[in-house]
């Protein structure tokens, strides 16, 4: 947790403030956001931080989550007079960065997104965590879903998931898997139930370079989000075979649902939402709560998001929370189903 | 001849006032935090991404978050030469004779040979993107975990090459860092490994601290024991640039160093340290005095600090022709572009032309930028050396302190780092040379997962690594370097 | 000099065959199949094991210089930095960065380096207060804070 470097900062605006002056060349610019002023004042007493606000993005810079954050940062000056600071911490896949918020303060200074991607609930079923993923946090707003699809690489002779599947019983299928223990690896082993063969998860360290084995051909099926695979699949090198929401994608509306090709898994996909710790007052839950709703009405938020493949849902703090709980219990079933144990 | 149009236009781009106004701006702060052992490109570009969301225009964006990244390249050479504070994996092998080459008062010289080879490698590097991005990158795609793990197996002899005169003690210290690269969690099955319940060790190691206590710290206290003057002045300074001979020395290893940083470069996932390797590696072999390496042979400065920028510039080509991000500060760059509505990726030559050529045209700009910021430096840095070792060990022990704290937040890791320090103080006093330590520790990771990514591939069968032509013909120069040392070992024995 | 090279070489066999084991009995080989978390873990404890025999044998035969590991009284200043460096660790947040560091910077100048008392006092405030200006005020990186408030 660094403070912005004051010199750095000054520097900077002087340097923006002069090559706005000297006549900066005109391209494809998006609209400038910054002039609106910030905070309406209408309720004064509410409560409001005073200080630089932390978000933890328990994953590495780059990856769909953190995207997803620095939209926010985008668009955050506009409703809080506070800047908010991203902090990436990737250590121990995601457990470290969790870890440090279920132990801050509740005091409203920090926060964390990506409350309910998957492994946050599925791996402290699967051995000891150092916290406990649904009473040590406050469910503040779902901001997002990254849902499930399962590609192919472009040169793959699977033209649908039927012929995948009836491959799979004579031949060796491998899948690479952003990581052990989290939903990729859930969706691949349902998966390979429904086919009734063999499916091997290559895991790799995050959906980047499982993403990269997927492009450069290395394994035959790969699941990830749209936000990574998306690009790729616009540049011709990856093809869609199914996706493992309920419905089909509006936004891909030719991509066939799991459930339509007889194989029983859906998944909402990967919650991406905003947590605080456990005991954070309610005037402060009602302060967030409210800036998201605010935030994920914004133009420019919305335009973020679709430029980098992530759809807008938002839910308030209740609904959320109840989101998390029945999405809790419905990977306590799928692991019992699957039968997956960790060592 | 698309490209050379490309080019030509995007010149008119990167030529503008503001552009040209935050290439420099990069290059002066990336130059900055180069030299500061602790921060490095990733943490300042995260720190500075809600500044640049303001800035509007995607190609100016990239242009200074471009120029921070290859600009602290350049100043990363610095403190390892003077101090011997390596900041990342690539600058550990430049401590190797550079820190010897100040030691004997030729400290100018080892800067000024950096910041030239990292010019010349740097634009190569840029010549390469230029024009021949797209096939490259669909090399590099061909790697798969086989690949990379007869690739890293190359690495880890090449590692062997800096432990000097004992292949027996080096191999110890390579294993030594392979165990410490396996603290913490295990990233494919989720186990904690060698943590005994501490909490502190469950993310394992940090490189920066290791590579600090190491040798930095390391070096102080060995230094502590020998010196019994008071104040005496820790070495002398001699001429700022190189001689007639030193450029003979090194251009040759300047262009070599340039073109294998360049080409394993463009790996995704820490081509780098590698490419360091292999150069200073070959410039070993070639060299009519081997034995001067590692007692301040300036060819060993000059092809491993070109083969890191070289590097550098490569690895923008996975993600500006592909959409792939090889580093952390690469993919930092990856969500400001993807944020501003630019998809890297393959489209993005066609959709944004404006994006990849004005910022490969302004990656010469900012090379020149570079070059003429930091030869002047030189004659700066060079007065450290004057100020005395009571006042100057002190302050570097401040440095990497405050260095490790900040980085973590966590003063655990300032125990983490006094402890490698003993560790480097005791290889000192028993004549190991640290250097393939860190190198083992960069490589370990890699090593284990591609194997096992392989095996998990090929159901458990080691044929893997010899069906496939890329990982066959790594595997045999493999073989071929470890023959021809085992030969060499016989030999000398019958001698 | 060689009687302390067979000590560090067998007290590494020792330590690469425990971590050997551990890797063995706790993190579990696994199969070529399924590799799991011990399989590098125990090759490279392996190798430690061998590579440190392999030293322990080029140490064989009387020794030809014996000289004492430590030249007279050269460990002194060596541990008394580990020992400041520890002391400083420990102070830093309690006490905030600014007296900490002003703490070891004296231990140092005046016990370890032990110069004139003038010079050692110019050193320690001119460092702390270096240090202080260039990474907490221009810089801006977060350092404890003292119970003064800087």
């Amino acid at each position: 947790m660094k403070r912005f470097p004051k010199v750095m900062g000054v520097v900077l605006t002087a340097a923006m403030l002069l090559a706005g002056c000297g006549g900066a060349k005109k391209e494809a610019a998006p609209p400038a956001g910054n002039t609106t002023t910030p905070a309406p004042t209408t309720q004064a007493k509410a409560w409001a931080p005073e200080k630089p606000v932390t978000m933890i993005v328990p994953y590495s810079a780059g990856g769909s989550t953190d995207v997803l954050a620095r939209v926010v940062e985008k668009v955050w000056s506009k409703y809080v007079n506070q800047p908010l600071t991203v902090v990436n911490k990737p250590g121990a896949s995601g457990w470290e960065g969790r870890d440090s918020v279920a132990k801050a303060k509740a005091d409203g200074y920090t926060m964390f997104m990506g409350y309910g991607s998957g492994e946050d609930l599925i791996a402290p079923q699967l051995r000891t965590a150092t916290f406990d993923p649904i009473k040590d946090f406050t469910p503040i707003s779902l901001l997002s879903a990254h849902s499930v699809l399962f590609v192919v690489p472009a040169e793959s002779p699977y033209k649908s998931m039927q012929e995948l599947m009836a491959a799979a019983k004579t031949k060796p299928i491998n899948a690479a898997l952003s990581g052990v223990g989290n939903l990729m690896d859930i969706s691949v082993r349902a998966l390979a139930k429904a086919a009734g063969a063999e499916i091997t998860g290559v895991p790799f360290a995050g959906g980047g370079p499982a993403t990269t084995a997927m492009v450069g051909n290395q394994v035959d099926i790969g699941p990830g989000h749209p936000s990574e695979l998306m690009p790729h699949v616009k540049g011709g090198r990856l093809r869609i075979l199914a996706t493992a929401t309920p419905e089909r994608d509006p936004s891909l509306p030719d991509v066939p649902t799991l459930k339509e090709l007889g194989i029983n898994f859906t998944n909402p996909g990967s919650l991406k939402g905003v947590a605080m710790p456990k005991g954070t007052p309610a005037e402060i839950v009602k302060f967030y709560e409210d800036t998201f709703k605010k935030i994920s009405e914004d133009p420019d938020f919305k335009k973020g998001m679709a430029d980098a493949f992530q759809p807008v849902i938002y839910k308030n703090s209740a609904e959320f929370g109840t989101l998390i709980k029945s999405t809790f219990d419905n990977y306590t079933q799928m692991i019992k189903d699957l039968n997956i144990t960790v060592k | 001849m698309e490209s050379l149009q490309g080019l030509i236009d995007g010149f008119g781009i990167a030529l503008g006032a503001n552009n040209l106004l935050f290439a420099f701006l990069g290059a002066l702060l990336g130059t900055a935090i180069g030299v500061l052992p602790g921060l490095g490109p990733a943490g300042t570009i995260s720190l500075l991404l809600p500044v640049v969301y303001q800035m509007g225009s995607s190609t100016t964006t990239v242009i200074f978050l471009a120029g921070i990244y290859y600009g602290s390249m350049y100043g990363g050479s610095t403190t390892s030469i003077l101090l011997n504070l390596p900041g990342e994996a690539a600058s550990v092998i430049t401590t190797l004779d550079g820190y010897q080459m100040a030691q004997k008062g030729r400290a100018g010289a080892a800067l000024s040979i950096a910041a030239i080879g990292s010019f010349i490698a740097g634009t190569i590097g840029v010549i390469g993107l230029t024009f021949i991005a797209p096939p490259l990158a669909e090399f590099a795609l061909d790697f798969g975990p086989p690949e990379y793990f007869s690739l890293t197996l190359v690495g880890l002899v090449l590692a062997v090459f800096l432990s000097g005169s004992s292949v027996s003690k080096g191999l110890l210290t390579l294993a030594l860092g392979m165990i410490l690269a396996s603290v913490g969690l295990d990233p494919i099955t989720g186990k904690l490994r060698f943590t005994f319940a501490s909490v502190g060790l469950q993310s394992g190691f940090d490189f920066t601290t290791l590579a600090m206590g190491i040798f930095g710290l390391g070096e102080i206290f060995y230094n502590l024991e020998q010196t019994d003057a008071m104040g005496t002045v820790t070495a002398k300074i001699g001429r700022l640039f190189p001689t007639a001979s030193d450029w003979v020395q090194s251009r040759w290893a300047i262009l070599r160093g340039s073109v294998m940083g360049f080409v394993v470069g463009v790996l995704p996932g820490g081509g780098g340290v590698l490419g360091s390797l292999a150069s200073y590696a070959v410039e070993q072999k070639l060299s009519k005095h081997p034995e001067e390496f590692g007692k301040g042979a300036i060819a060993g400065v000059a092809g491993p600090e070109s083969a890191n920028n070289a590097a550098s510039t490569a690895s923008f080509i996975p993600l500006l022709t592909l959409g792939i991000p090889s580093n952390s500060s690469i993919a930092m760059i990856f969500a400001a572009l993807l944020i501003q509505g630019v998809t890297p990726g393959p489209f993005l030559i066609v959709e944004h032309p404006e994006v990849f050529w004005g910022v490969t045209a302004s990656m010469y700009i900012g090379n020149v930028m570079l070059l003429i910021l930091n030869l002047p430096l030189v004659g700066l840095w060079v007065q450290l050396l004057k100020v005395p070792f009571n006042i100057l060990g002190p302050v570097v022990v401040l440095l990497t302190v405050i260095g490790v704290y900040s980085t973590s937040n966590d003063i655990f890791q300032v125990f983490v780092l006094i402890f490698f320090g003993v560790i480097g103080y005791l290889m000192r006093k028993f004549r190991f040379e640290p250097g393939p330590l860190p190198m083992a520790f960069v490589l370990a990771p890699m090593i284990e997962n591609s194997v096992r990514q392989s095996l998990l591939m090929s159901r458990g069968s080691l044929n893997i690594f010899i069906d496939r032509p890329i990982s066959a013909t790594l595997l045999g120069v493999f073989a071929i370097m470890v023959l021809t040392q085992v030969f060499k070992a016989i030999r000398s024995r019958k001698r | 000099m060689k009687k302390h090279d067979r000590i560090a070489a067998v007290l590494l066999i020792v330590l690469g065959l425990a971590a050997a084991y551990y890797a063995y009995a706790d993190l579990k080989l696994g199969t070529l199949r399924h590799p799991d978390s011990g399989f590098m873990p125990f090759l490279a404890s392996l190798v430690v094991v061998a590579t440190a025999a392999t030293w322990l044998w080029s140490l064989r035969g009387p020794d030809p210089e014996p000289r004492p590991f430590w030249e007279k009284g050269a460990w002194v200043k060596p541990l008394l930095a580990v020992t400041f460096l520890i002391i400083y660790a420990a102070t830093l947040e309690p006490l905030g960065y600014l007296p900490a560091t002003f703490i070891f910077l004296g231990l140092w100048q005046f016990l370890v380096e032990r110069v004139n008392w003038r010079r050692a006092a110019l050193v320690t405030v001119l460092g702390t207060a270096g240090m202080y200006l260039l990474f907490v005020q221009l810089l801006g990186v977060y350092v404890p804070e003292s119970i003064f408030g800087f």
